[in-house]
């Protein structure tokens, strides 16, 4: 009896002696794997430890190891129904390398790991087997591994190991706290996360924050990150990796300040999970209209967004800017009407292959730009003189056609750009490529997040929304001319034709006075007037085309003539392209209007003034009648100055990279966009594309 | 530019290591030229209208081994370069540091490993390393014939040091090798790379 119970408890201290596995020392760490407990219990969870004790200088990594390493890994084999959860990781340290970054871990530390036995455990020990195997660096890397046994007796409730106690306090101390009393808000945008941080009411002041972002590939390491002072409010902006994968949802990461941002104070880090959020979440924007446009939240479903550019490609038909080229080309179908209907559908489809190559190309233009880093957005091609001297002349020769002045000759017919041409498939496939040419300055609703995301996206994504705007784009003429019966309820050809052929050429006049008007914030008068040249220069090879390139003609005076008349033509467009001087641009401000900059916008939101600000352009028709029509009036101005809002006007014409920036920040690649700040911390309001009154009214009155 | 002259400028001047900024993919890929380790120079421009590969490398590191060690790397060499592919492996640790060697140290390990790139180019002073941001070993890029980059990142999906693992990756540079072969687009064409630090100076 006696012998037994000896025996018995020489088992027991056995079996407590094996509880621990031995450290093991691989190179320049030392692993051991510990369990909190002396003795575990059916269903009841328990943690382990992996204990890490590096050399001096040498390090392992963290769950995100940065720019290189190797996350430790343990293998577990565990007897039936145990699992074990996944790696609780401590808070890590910076380990520079420049110019690399990476993350993890010096000196000691410990890596935690609950496991939990099945409610039904019957045998009296257990063994849990773990392969370790991680990677050392110092200068150089190293692969190290381990391979650990626990032998745990099982008893009806765990049994704390005192022995094990100041490990799993450390242990716990370096784990990233999860409770806090700051609140955090994150937006991305395509070449940054902003993480906005709200500390409590009466928090000391913040002397360091440094950002661990807890997925690989979302941020990039070794970037700076900057931290910007935003009234009570910490903006950091973090630089994202360059990837083609989404971004995920939520944004986590492992924030260490200096203060700790924790509620427990010991903890120097803090584990945080913040959704990825639109710009625009603080309110809802007034107008119904608004919505689509101002919930320009970042991770779209592609569905949604094919949808959204169809839209806007089906409303850009409706853009002032569109307009000359729409009725045109509806006076190309009163002239098909009496056509084949097959023929007629078919040039439908030339005509919507048309916008589809031209968005390609825009689209293909918009990829290239942004690969090599230029900060364009949509636009782009009107913040060119050279390319806004030649479609003024094309236009300016366009409308002299239609008056009559002159006729185009068979040499002309595919030259591209004539909009009147009555046959011919490059005919109808130009028109398609010059309606989008002049569509694209005007950014319809709809249309902002389409661009934003596609320009976040892979080229293949990018593509697929160009191409469902382009779609949108042609569909009323795809309709027109696949249903012949809705033409005939057009008017007849007749003599009403040749006044309404003219009365459009005065719609193309008034488009080249518009773009005169975007050049003249471009570049320097000698420009300008060099352009007033080149159209008297194109009146007269017109004049010349029209008078000698003539079928009354015999056909030598033909050819001098369309030769003299080519050349005044090219002579004119040689004189304006070859005077391209650009001015500096001067921002239109004045009166209540101060110029934009982000250090104003600070300075007036520090303030605790509410702040209106204008993303405009010249070249942005939508822009400038919501400028005449609304904003500029003095009914609005009034309503700006009764709640004492600050005016702010960027303005985009050029290509202004901090303008751009804010727009970025925005979700944006285009202007309008119209922000109001309420004058506290909240995200600001952002207002629809087109404006109205009785919007901007709505939006200042639900300022408090 | 300005800017990015700018944020140069301040590095240099403070002496803050400047956080370089990833290639992007589709544009021109930067031109270097290089000495191997024959004494033979070599401009990237010499490869216009092949496909070039740039395999950063490093022997002492072990993602290197891994894929050495098995003859993986040097398999993959030598089915592309037999399919006309130029593949350069380039070497920026600085002198004194991991995976420096000398010219004939350079010469037997290829000898002795099999190496089968189109040359070993030794860019000690981590000029051409940085110019890519190449960040670890092996960090792997791929040009078009038309000089512009079409991979950069991982040379496998399965992040270890563990040979064994090769078995079961997927091996982005052979993925995007073929299909860019094949005249289609690369199906992935930026991975997050995996590995040692380059040793820079």
């Amino acid at each position: 009896m006696m012998i037994r119970k000896l025996l018995s408890m020489c088992a027991l201290l056995l079996l407590a002696l094996g509880i621990e596995a031995a450290p093991v020392k691989d190179k320049h760490v030392t692993a051991e794997l510990m369990a909190e407990v002396s003795a575990i219990a059916p269903g009841q969870p328990f943690w382990v430890a992996l204990k890490l004790i590096h050399e001096e200088h040498w390090h392992t990594y963290w769950i995100n190891d940065g720019d290189s390493g190797l996350p430790t890994k343990i293998r577990w084999t565990l007897p039936e129904g145990f699992t074990a959860g996944p790696i609780i990781w401590p808070t890590p340290q910076r380990l520079p390398m420049p110019p690399l970054m990476s993350y993890g871990y010096e000196g000691t530390t410990w890596l935690l790991v609950e496991i939990t036995p099945p409610a039904d455990l019957t045998a009296t020990t257990v063994d849990l087997a773990a392969n370790v195997s991680w990677l050392m660096c110092k200068e150089i890397c190293l692969p190290g591994k381990a391979a650990f046994t626990l032998t745990l007796p099982v008893n009806t409730t765990p049994v704390i190991d005192p022995g094990r106690a100041d490990d799993f306090r450390a242990a716990r101390v370096n784990l990233p706290a999860t409770e806090t009393d700051w609140t955090f808000a994150a937006h991305a945008t395509q070449t940054s996360i902003e993480l906005t941080a709200t500390p409590p009411a009466g928090a000391p002041a913040l002397a360091s924050l440094y950002v661990f972002a807890r997925e690989k590939g979302i941020v990039a390491s070794a970037a700076e990150q900057t931290l910007v002072r935003d009234g009570a409010n910490i903006r950091i902006s973090l630089k994202r990796e360059v990837s083609e994968d989404p971004l995920p949802d939520t944004f986590t990461a492992v924030l260490v300040g200096e203060p700790s941002l924790a509620r427990d104070a010991s903890r120097t880090g803090l584990d945080i999970a913040v959704p990825f959020s639109a710009p625009a979440t603080g309110k809802a924007a007034p107008a119904a209209a608004a919505s689509t446009s101002a919930n320009a939240s970042v991770p779209r479903s592609l569905g949604f967004i094919i949808v959204s550019a169809f839209l806007g490609g089906i409303i850009l038909n409706l853009m002032p800017c569109v307009f000359p080229v729409i009725s045109l080309k509806i006076l190309g179908f009163v002239n098909q009407a009496g056509e084949n209907p097959r023929t007629v559908w078919h040039h439908g489809l030339v005509f919507a292959a048309g916008v589809l190559v031209s968005f390609w190309i825009l689209a293909g233009l918009l990829i290239a730009l942004r690969a090599t880093g230029a900060g364009i957005g949509w636009g782009f091609q009107l913040q060119s003189p050279a390319a806004l001297i030649t479609l003024s002349l094309v236009f300016f020769v366009l409308a002299l056609n239609l008056f009559g002045i002159f006729e185009f000759g068979l040499s002309l017919t595919s030259a591209g750009g004539s909009v009147t041409q009555k046959q011919g498939w490059s005919g109808s496939f130009f028109s398609g490529f010059l309606a989008t040419v002049i569509a694209t300055p005007c950014t319809a609703p709809f249309m902002g997040v389409a661009l934003g995301y596609a320009l976040t996206q892979p080229p293949v994504v990018a593509f697929t929304v160009f191409t469902a705007l382009a779609l949108g784009m042609a569909f009323p003429y795809l309709l027109l001319s696949r249903y012949p019966a809705l033409l005939k309820k057009l008017p007849r050809p007749g003599a009403w034709m040749e006044t309404m052929k003219q009365v459009m050429g005065f719609f193309l006049l008034a488009t080249v006075v518009w773009l005169f008007w975007v050049l003249s914030a471009l570049v320097h008068s000698i420009t300008l007037t060099a352009v007033l040249a080149a159209f008297l220069f194109a009146g007269i090879g017109a004049w010349v085309l029209g008078k000698w390139d003539v079928l009354s003609r015999p056909s030598h005076q033909r050819w001098i003539g369309r030769s003299v008349g080519l050349l005044f033509i090219a002579l004119g467009a040689a004189t304006a392209l070859g005077n391209v001087h650009r001015a500096a641009n001067e921002p239109e401000t004045g009166g209540e209007w101060e110029a934009f900059s982000p250090e104003r916008l600070a300075a007036l939101r520090a303030e605790g003034r509410p702040v209106f600000i204008d993303f405009t352009a010249k070249w942005c028709l939508t822009c400038q009648v919501n400028k005449l029509t609304v904003l500029r009036t003095e009914e609005m101005m009034q309503a700006f100055r009764d709640r004492g809002v600050a005016l702010l006007y960027a303005d985009w014409t050029d290509e202004n990279e901090v303008i751009a920036a804010e727009l970025a920040h925005h979700g944006r690649q285009s202007v309008p966009l119209y922000v109001l700040y309420d004058g506290t911390a909240a995200e600001p309001v952002i207002l629809p594309e087109l404006l109205t009154r009785k919007i901007v009214t709505d939006a200042l009155n639900s300022l408090n | 530019m300005k800017k990015a002259i700018a944020t140069a400028l301040i590095a240099a001047l403070t002496g803050i290591g400047a956080y370089a900024e990833d290639l992007a993919i589709g544009a021109p890929a930067p031109e270097f030229t290089l000495t191997d380790t024959k004494g033979v120079s070599h401009d990237l421009s010499d490869f216009k209208g092949k496909f070039v590969v740039l395999e950063w490398v490093n022997h002492g590191c072990p993602f290197v081994v891994k894929h050495y060690s098995g003859g993986n790397m040097q398999g993959l060499q030598k089915e592309f370069t037999d399919k006309g592919v130029v593949w350069l492996s380039v070497c920026s640790s600085a002198e004194g540091k991991q995976g420096y060697m000398s010219n004939d140290e350079w010469n037997a390990a290829i000898a002795e490993k099999g190496i089968a790139s189109t040359a070993t180019l030794i860019d000690e002073d981590g000029t051409v390393g940085k110019l890519y941001n190449a960040k670890v070993t092996p960090h792997m890029y791929i040009i078009n014939p038309e000089g512009n980059l079409i991979y950069q990142g991982a040379i496998d999906d399965k992040k270890s040091t563990d040979a064994e693992d090769i078995a079961t990756s997927e091996n982005y540079v052979r993925s995007a090798l073929n299909a860019a072969l094949a005249g289609e687009p690369v199906a992935t064409s930026v991975t997050q790379p995996y590995g040692c630090s380059v040793k820079y100076k």
